[in-house]
């Protein structure tokens, strides 16, 4: 067990050791391979963040180290006309597809002490046995502010333009487009890079725009992705937006390209006091911090600014006649040709498709299909062309007439090669065949059907009118539709006043179903006709007795229905306040109490009554229904 | 009161009666113009035909055969324009006939000049294209059926409580089913005697209704256009591209 535990503890320190190994020996090749590089690209730049400055205000020097980082800052004690004080280093590493490059930064600040044109440098500094130069650097001191910047002044240090005081020519040193192209004589149609490069120096700038370049002598392709980078230009460093684009002359003269403008937002303070650290980053930094901090506050305004570049001559030479090739069609550059075949045996009638691939330098877009040197015994086709960006490919298809043909002919591409400036074909040798004759193939398919034997040809169609029709079909009169049919519309108003009744009926059936009151004071009238025929039958047989069960029944059940109270709560007392609550005439009123009252005698005393007063009595009825049915109550 | 009653039905019953034999004579003269003027198209007779044909027009009946007989009839005598104008009135009555279809096509497609693209707007269109099958009568008959079918749902969901729901939705699918067709019905409707076809081989559209006129486009026999308004001899027609212009009335034939 215990031996075990040794042997998996020994296996660990083993372990340790070799990764402890390993790490040294990585780390070792990667300061020997930096070592190699500081060693190889050791440089001196100096620069300055402006050559124009004012009296009294300060001018900040760099002194960039590349390739090294262990170099102590020089002394600049004595630079005439300036005062030198040194402000720190600032170091940087950086690995760049596997490539480790280091500097280191010494940053001064000088104050100049008097007016005029000083130059400062060259510096000659020595450094692990080497001597680095810088070039000299010019700049000039007036006695009032450039650009409208102020006066340098105790813990105030570079001042940014105020919106007040934009001035496009006292910015010119500061921002401006460079228009550059990579040749001055070109031939008619020959490829060459256009660069336009937007130089900005201790200014935020944002909202920039592809530069736009007004030209009917020259065709210029789509401005690529711009690229970055810092700069040195007179000495003064500068932040760099650099826009390249091919273009070529499309007809010979001499012209001039441009000026090349270009628009962007100049970001200004709103005031015109900002303290800001020498270490600043003048662009970037500027963007950030303008953009961020800044303008969340309301402190920075954007100025609209367009740039023009000067303007560049350039000369568009015509292609030489002299030695021009008989089958030159117009391409430009220098390319190189490969063809293949496919496939190298075939029957006579079956297609080969040649393939002829154009690569190199120049301007694609000029080059047409190489040549055949002949065509004959070929049935040959248009070519399919695709392209990129460095070869351009052709796909023809060529057919062999017979078996006698052995090989593709000589297949010839001319182009002017501008950097020679002579033209020059191009041949590809015959490319060898075997076709084989086509009965063999008819012979080998002789078992299929004809018709899979031989393509289908596409079957021309003739094209006429059909026939006429044998029935006359559904007459009708002329001009008369179903819409204008006083039948159609008649069933449309029937159906629609049956709906209605339909709806109106499942109304009135709900409300009666649900209201009591409306559907006892409906019940009220036809009880009330049933009760006074029964009482006249009653009137004319002589039964008395009956006659008056008859009437008061009939009286009691029309008022409660008719009022919606209960049948044994009809009294004279309730028909009273009845009478008053709901405005039933005082005769009335009295007739129904009349007949109330007669009812109650006659039950005691029903031979009273004579055939004159019943008959009353009766009438009394009926006129009392009638009047309360008249009556909106 | 009574007898009054039965002599009146009696009246009306006799005369219906009478019409109906009337008009089952006037079919029966109209079936033979018919077929002799099949046999005289057969002859190659076009113009004696297309008289035989017009001959039942002018009786007053029409059909979508008839039409198409005519139109026919007009192909081969070449006169394309009043050849699309029969097959477009034939197509008012048989929508779904492949044979004039197939007529109206090629005769369209011999129409000279560069072919005009309509510029309606596609709620337009759609509805045209939904609508496009559908004769005037067939679609009054299926708007009648919505009508009713909207009817009945109302009642469903009145009188059977448990179907409410669904006799509701389909009420409000038969409503909405019904103005869409009403909508379509109302531009066929007002389409009719409105739309016209060019009959001469060529005629210049201009822009005021007179002969010294500036020309504003020329329009060629066969086309279709719109007539948006009238004046003396001059019709304001419109080009399915909206274009419009002036034409005479010699130029066109409105249906």
């Amino acid at each position: 067990m215990k031996r075990k535990v040794q042997s998996e503890k020994r296996k660990v320190k083993a372990q340790s050791l070799k990764l402890l190994v390993l790490s040294f020996g990585f780390t070792v090749c990667v300061l020997s391979l930096t070592l190699i590089c500081y060693a190889s690209d050791i440089q001196l730049e100096v620069t300055v963040d402006r050559n124009k400055i004012a009296l009294g205000e300060p001018l900040q020097l760099n002194l960039a180290f590349q390739g090294m980082q262990n170099v102590s800052a020089p002394s600049l004690d004595k630079i005439e006309g300036f005062d030198a004080r040194y402000l720190g280093p600032s170091t940087m590493v950086s690995i760049v597809n596997g490539v480790v490059t280091s500097s280191i930064t010494h940053i001064y600040t000088l104050v100049p002490l008097k007016t005029g044109t000083f130059t400062i440098g060259p510096f000659s500094i020595e450094t692990q046995g080497r001597t680095l130069t810088s070039k000299p650097i010019t700049i000039e001191v007036v006695s009032t502010s450039p650009a409208g910047q102020q006066p340098y002044s105790s813990g105030q240090a570079l001042q940014e333009p105020s919106p007040a005081k934009i001035d496009t020519e006292g910015l010119k040193d500061r921002i401006f487009l460079i228009l550059s192209a990579g040749k001055r004589k070109a031939y008619l149609n020959e490829i060459m890079p256009l660069t336009i490069k937007l130089y900005v120096n201790r200014l935020g700038v944002r909202d920039i725009q592809f530069p736009a370049l007004e030209t009917n002598d020259f065709s210029i392709d789509k401005f690529g992705q711009p690229k970055q980078s810092r700069e040195e230009f007179g000495g003064v460093a500068y932040d760099v937006i650099e826009f390249t684009a091919d273009m070529f002359g499309i007809k010979p003269g001499e012209f001039t390209l441009g000026p090349a403008k270009l628009k962007c937002n100049l970001v200004v303070r709103g005031q015109n006091q900002h303290r800001r650290s020498p270490l600043d980053g003048g662009f970037l930094g500027g963007l950030f911090k303008d953009d961020i901090f800044e303008d969340f506050f309301g402190r920075y305004e954007a100025y609209p600014l367009e740039l023009k570049s000067t303007e560049l001559p350039i000369t568009v030479l015509s292609l030489p006649q002299e030695g021009k090739p008989g089958g030159f069609d117009g391409a430009l550059g220098n390319f190189q040709l490969k063809a293949e075949a496919s496939p190298l045996q075939v029957k006579a009638g079956d297609p080969i498709t040649l393939k002829m691939t154009v690569t190199g330098e120049g301007n694609l877009d000029t080059v047409k299909p190489p040549k055949l040197q002949s065509k004959d015994a070929f049935k040959v086709y248009d070519p399919q062309v695709k392209q990129n960006e460095t070869e351009k490919i052709f796909e023809q298809v060529l057919i062999p007439d017979s078996e006698k043909v052995t090989h593709i002919p000589q297949i010839n591409f001319s182009f002017f090669n501008t950097q020679t400036g002579q033209y020059q074909v191009l041949t590809h040798n015959p490319i060898p065949i075997t076709v084989a004759r086509a009965e063999d193939a008819q012979t080998k398919l002789i078992e299929l059907p004809q018709v899979q034997a031989r393509p289908a040809q596409k079957e021309e169609l003739g094209r006429d009118i059909i026939y006429l029709k044998n029935s006359i079909g559904r007459l009708r009169r002329l001009g008369c539709y179903l819409y204008q049919n006083l039948i159609f519309w008649l069933f449309q108003i029937l159906s629609s006043i049956l709906f209605m009744g339909i709806i109106l009926i499942h109304l009135k059936r709900r409300k009666l179903i649900t209201d009591t009151r409306y559907a006892r004071r409906l019940r009220a009238q036809a009880l009330a006709k049933k009760g006074i025929q029964e009482a006249g039958k009653l009137l004319r047989e002589g039964k008395t007795g009956a006659f008056f069960d008859a009437v008061f029944k009939t009286m009691r059940v029309y008022l409660a229905d008719r009022f919606h109270l209960p049948s044994g709560g009809i009294t004279a007392i309730t028909i009273e306040e009845l009478a008053k609550e709901k405005g039933i005439a005082s005769e009335v009123l009295d007739k129904i109490k009349m007949v109330f009252a007669d009812c109650d005698m006659a039950r005691y005393a029903p031979s009273q009554f004579g055939q004159k007063q019943l008959e009353d009595i009766f009438q009394g009825l009926k006129e009392i229904v009638d009047y309360l049915e008249r009556q909106k109550i | 009161m009574r007898t009054k009653f039965f002599l009146y039905t009696l009246c009306t019953m006799l005369y219906a009666c009478g019409v109906g034999y009337a008009q089952q004579g006037a079919v029966g003269d109209v079936r033979s113009s018919f077929y002799r003027a099949n046999l005289l198209y057969e002859q190659g007779s076009y113009d004696e035909a297309i008289k035989q044909y017009s001959s039942i027009l002018e009786s007053g009946l029409e059909s979508g055969n008839l039409y198409y007989n005519l139109g026919n009839c007009y192909f081969k005598k070449g006169e394309s324009g009043r050849a699309l104008l029969n097959y477009e009135k034939a197509l008012r009555l048989i929508t779904l006939d492949k044979d004039l279809e197939s007529n109206y096509e090629y005769a369209c497609s011999l129409i000279k000049g560069q072919a005009v693209i309509s510029k309606n707007s596609l709620p337009l269109r759609v509805l045209n294209n939904l609508f496009e099958k559908f004769t005037i009568d067939g679609l009054t008959v299926l708007l009648s059926a919505f009508y009713m079918l909207f009817l009945v749902s109302i009642l469903i969901s009145l009188l059977f409580r448990p179907l409410k729901k669904h006799a509701l939705i389909l009420a409000v699918f038969m409503g909405l089913s019904f103005i869409v067709g009403f909508i379509g019905l109302r531009r066929k409707i007002a389409l009719l005697n409105k739309e016209a076809i060019v009959t001469l081989e060529q005629a210049d559209a201009k822009f005021e209704p007179m002969d010294k006129a500036t020309t504003h486009f020329t329009l060629y026999e066969g086309m279709k256009v719109e007539v948006i308004s009238s004046k003396d001899n001059w019709h304001k027609v419109r080009r399915q591209d909206n274009k419009s212009g002036w034409i005479e009335d010699s130029a066109i034939a409105i249906f």
